[in-house]
């Protein structure tokens, strides 16, 4: 990489980071949240409007949706538990259709960057591909081979997606649901300049193998949605050129600037010229990657149709006559989720503290082994909670992986009985 | 996580790592290599063309690589012109009734017997018997969420691929699905896997790729397969191989192994120009004629563009079924089997394919406690050799039991010697745990 690209993306990278405290306000208000409407004011309001919702709920002409909200951090906020606990509760609902509302943070790595700062991207393609594919199955090979998932008419759940943001790894799951809808300001994209991943770092072969593999199993996601692989290239390299024309309503694709609308220019690769500059990324007017709007995935047929209100929506999705919406209950499983992780890393620091404060002294070794009975307790319970949200703790914020801290506990364990055992 | 050559430190390692992954193609023959400064050389000879020669030599009974300059040899005497490949992975700890996985000779009876057994599958589906399907998982299907590593060599092993072959007999199986998820893993294991399926598999069943994701050697393990199919989110390629921080192999031993790769395309009847993309910066195209005849260039020219010059291949589904890399795209067992051309089948073996299963497993819960049992170790030698020796007895106890549980996740994979030694920090032979074991003996005198 040359001195000018290093001082440019060094420099885009401060001020993304710059933008951190004003934007994570807005990212996570959840601010588009369908049938986020006003409570009902009384109890008795509140027991009618439930007994109105089961009632239509239970006539079989009316048409389930379960609506799954995936909000915050991929990886995080979003991971294989409560995904697990959403579906298995969709299920049990017998879900006529499986809503995935997506508006995600850009945060990577618990840190969250603005919109526009699209070279932050490459930091999407650590886990990002491996966790979106993993999630991926859950309602795609999950839910066709479980036998005994069907809906009340015994078929299987439409899988659809109403997108206002996905940004960074959250955007490689998002392009594996099968019918997306976009409000008309949403953003898909944030996992651009996988062309500098490993940058500087051993052999560019090397370098490259890693881009493929990662590329691979991202169009493999994206192809489960059914939707053109070659978009895959065009978010996340920003060394190539493609465009397309129109025909018959269908995009023709083009490795290079000839058609009617150009896709990426390829301006992070030898054209410098053509460079994304700061005027452009903060207007997202830039084309070195690919993100995706509405308008655009339109044209590409990744967006169906735009639905700015939840009518829109059913509308569109052919459900508006007879339906009801489940909201809450993912909603809930998400937030516990969160809440419970946030917690455990809590409990994390104030168990050490707990644990350095039992000094083992004594006068017999009954008063110190009952000591050091109560460190082992201590130690147990910091092990049960990190294999219990291992998926999502932070490790900076423990330290460490949790996978690491439950070996090392083991051996800490094991040395305090053999301490116990000679002790007496 | 995945990679196709660990990093190992030292080049201790890498010389058990470079002679392990040629132990495929060694065998005990005696090869003479009389050098110009009179030197006599005796080993194998594995390579001997453009002017370098590769000879295999057994030092301290473990083989040692010499790369030799034709230029300084006087002469290379080859004892048989045409050796026989003698695999690794069934070896002395496999079980009796595991098979050899010895090519059987043309006009043996072995070779007859698995003629007839290819004409069997055939035969059978003609006169109405389905056919009868086994699964074995080539790294843990993804829908498990990560659950078991996927390591090649690690806890997807030829041993276990060997060791199944009866359980599969057993249950008369037609067609074993070889059925991929994996990120690649140790260069060794890829020769072992090469050798197994050319030599055993293909020709007792009839031998079935089936990729959710195969990268670099999850990849090129199965590579001398014939018949790839593709889940659609199925992707292939990114081989290149490397070590430590992102470093290539370079030099000779790149040569190696691309040589390697393309006498394994020529098994398969793929151009090797597919896999030479996958593993170094070469881009690649191609022509599909109106008879479907598919021509392959190691250049841009080509109708259809594969891979850019500056980057490494990876196909996807779409683009492994267009080029005929791929015979179709299957997502689930019913799709797969439509798509080779199945009209009465049945799945079968379950009990071999659990044995690979839980194979990896055990190598996934070995390499998570395989480090702190080390320590525990450790620890209990220590607390040993500080105790008076009256009170000695039950540290050591205690250390020899965990000293034999250390065996025991390195008895189940030859490759655990090395790859738990980097955690031990020695490699963990047979003289490793009997120097350990005559420690704990002095510990109680």
């Amino acid at each position: 990489m040359t001195t000018s690209r290093l001082n440019w993306l060094k420099y885009l990278t401060v001020a993304a980071g710059l933008a951190i405290g004003l934007h994570a306000g807005i990212a996570n208000t959840g601010a588009m949240q369908p049938n986020d409407k006003a409570p009902a004011k009384t109890e008795n309001e509140r027991t009618q409007a439930k007994a109105e919702f089961e009632a239509k709920k239970a006539d079989p002409g009316v048409k389930r949706i379960y609506l799954i909200p995936l909000r915050g951090e991929f990886g995080r906020d979003i991971s294989q538990t409560p995904m697990r606990r959403a579906l298995a509760d969709a299920k049990k609902e017998q879900a006529d259709i499986i809503l995935f509302s997506i508006d995600t943070s850009f945060t990577i790595d618990g840190q969250t960057y603005n919109e526009w700062a699209t070279i932050i991207g490459q930091r999407s393609w650590g886990q990002g591909p491996e966790t979106a594919r993993e999630l991926a199955t859950m309602f795609h090979e999950g839910i066709r081979d479980d036998a005994t998932w069907k809906t009340r008419d015994g078929g299987k759940p439409r899988i659809a997606g109403w997108v206002r943001k996905a940004m960074g790894p959250s955007a490689m799951l998002t392009l594996s649901i099968p019918e997306l809808y976009f409000v008309p300001d949403a953003r898909v994209g944030g996992i651009g300049y996988l062309n500098l991943l490993f940058d500087g770092q051993g052999d560019e072969v090397v370098q490259e193998k890693q881009r493929s593999l990662r590329l691979g199993r991202f169009e493999g996601m994206v192809r489960d949605g059914g939707y053109p692989v070659i978009i895959a290239r065009a978010m996340a390299r920003s060394d190539q050129e493609l465009s397309f024309s129109q025909e018959g309503g269908k995009p023709i694709f083009k490795y290079d600037l000839s058609g009617d609308e150009v896709l990426v220019d390829g301006g992070g690769g030898p054209n410098k010229e053509r460079r994304d500059t700061f005027e452009q990324l903060v207007r997202f007017e830039g084309n070195d990657v690919l993100t995706l709007n509405a308008n655009v995935a339109y044209k590409l047929g990744v967006n169906k149709q735009n639905a700015a209100t939840e009518d829109d929506l059913v509308s569109n999705m052919g459900v508006e006559r007879n339906y009801v919406m489940i909201t809450d209950r993912a909603r809930k499983i998400f937030r516990d989720w969160t809440e419970e992780v946030g917690n455990a890393e809590r409990a994390f620091a104030k168990s050490w503290r707990d644990y350095n404060d039992i000094q083992v002294r004594g006068a017999t070794a009954a008063e110190r082994n009952s000591l050091r009975g109560r460190r082992l307790s201590i130690l147990n319970n910091i092990k049960r909670e990190l294999e219990k949200y291992k998926e999502s703790i932070s490790a900076e914020k423990i330290e460490g992986a949790p996978k690491q801290w439950v070996s090392e506990i083991n051996v800490m364990i094991d040395r305090i009985r053999q301490e116990m055992r000679l002790d007496r | 996580m995945n990679c196709f050559t660990r990093s190992f430190s030292g080049t201790l390692a890498a010389l058990a790592f470079l002679g392990a992954a040629f132990l495929a193609t060694s065998n005990a023959l005696a090869d003479k290599i009389i050098m110009k400064d009179g030197r006599v050389l005796v080993g194998k000879v594995q390579r001997n063309e453009g002017g370098i020669i590769i000879l295999v030599r057994k030092v301290d009974g473990k083989d040692v690589f010499e790369y030799l300059s034709a230029d300084d040899v006087k002469t290379v005497t080859i004892e048989d012109a045409t050796p026989v490949k003698t695999p690794e992975a069934p070896k002395a700890d496999a079980p009796k009734d595991a098979p050899k996985i010895d090519a059987p000779k043309a006009d043996s009876p072995d070779a007859k017997k698995a003629d007839n057994k290819k004409k069997g599958v055939a035969d059978r589906q003609l006169t109405g018997r389905p056919a009868r399907i086994a699964f074995l998982n080539f790294g843990s299907p993804a829908r498990n969420q990560g659950a078991e590593g996927d390591m090649v060599g690690v806890n997807i092993s030829a041993k276990a691929f060997a060791e199944v072959i009866p359980l599969l007999e057993k249950q008369q199986v037609d067609i074993v699905v070889i059925r991929i998820n994996s990120g690649g893993g140790y260069t060794l294991e890829m020769g072992r896997f090469a050798d197994l399926f050319e030599q055993v598999y293909k020709k007792k069943f009839r031998t079935v790729a089936w990729v959710e994701s195969a990268i670099s050697a999850a990849a090129m393990s199965p590579w001398t397969i014939e018949e790839f199919y593709m889940m659609t989110s199925g992707n292939i390629g990114g081989c290149t191989e490397w070590s430590g921080n992102l470093n290539a192999t370079k030099g000779i031993n790149l040569e190696v192994r691309l040589q390697q790769m393309e006498g394994y395309s020529k098994l398969a009847g793929r151009d090797p120009k597919i896999m030479r993309s996958m593993q170094i910066q070469e881009p690649l195209s191609c022509n599909i004629e109106e008879n479907g005849t598919v021509t392959w260039f190691q250049d841009t020219t080509g109708q259809i563009l594969v891979n850019r010059g500056n980057e490494i291949l990876t196909l996807n589904s779409e683009m492994a079924v267009k080029t005929k890399f791929a015979k179709g795209i299957a997502d689930t067992k019913d799709e797969l089997a439509k798509a080779m051309g199945l009209s009465e089948y049945e799945f079968v073996a379950l009990d071999a394919t659990k044995f690979i299963d839980r194979f990896a497993e055990d190598a996934t819960r070995f390499e998570e406690t395989f480090r702190e049992t080390v320590r525990k170790y450790l620890l209990a030698v220590n607390i040993a050799e500080q105790m008076p020796l009256e009170r000695r007895a039950p540290e050591v106890g205690r250390a020899q039991k965990l000293l034999s549980e250390m065996e025991r996740m390195v008895g189940l994979n030859p490759n655990f010697e090395f790859h738990f030694g980097n955690m031990a920090g020695a490699t963990l032979d047979r003289d490793f745990f009997e120097e350990q074991r005559e420690r704990l003996r002095k510990l109680l005198k």
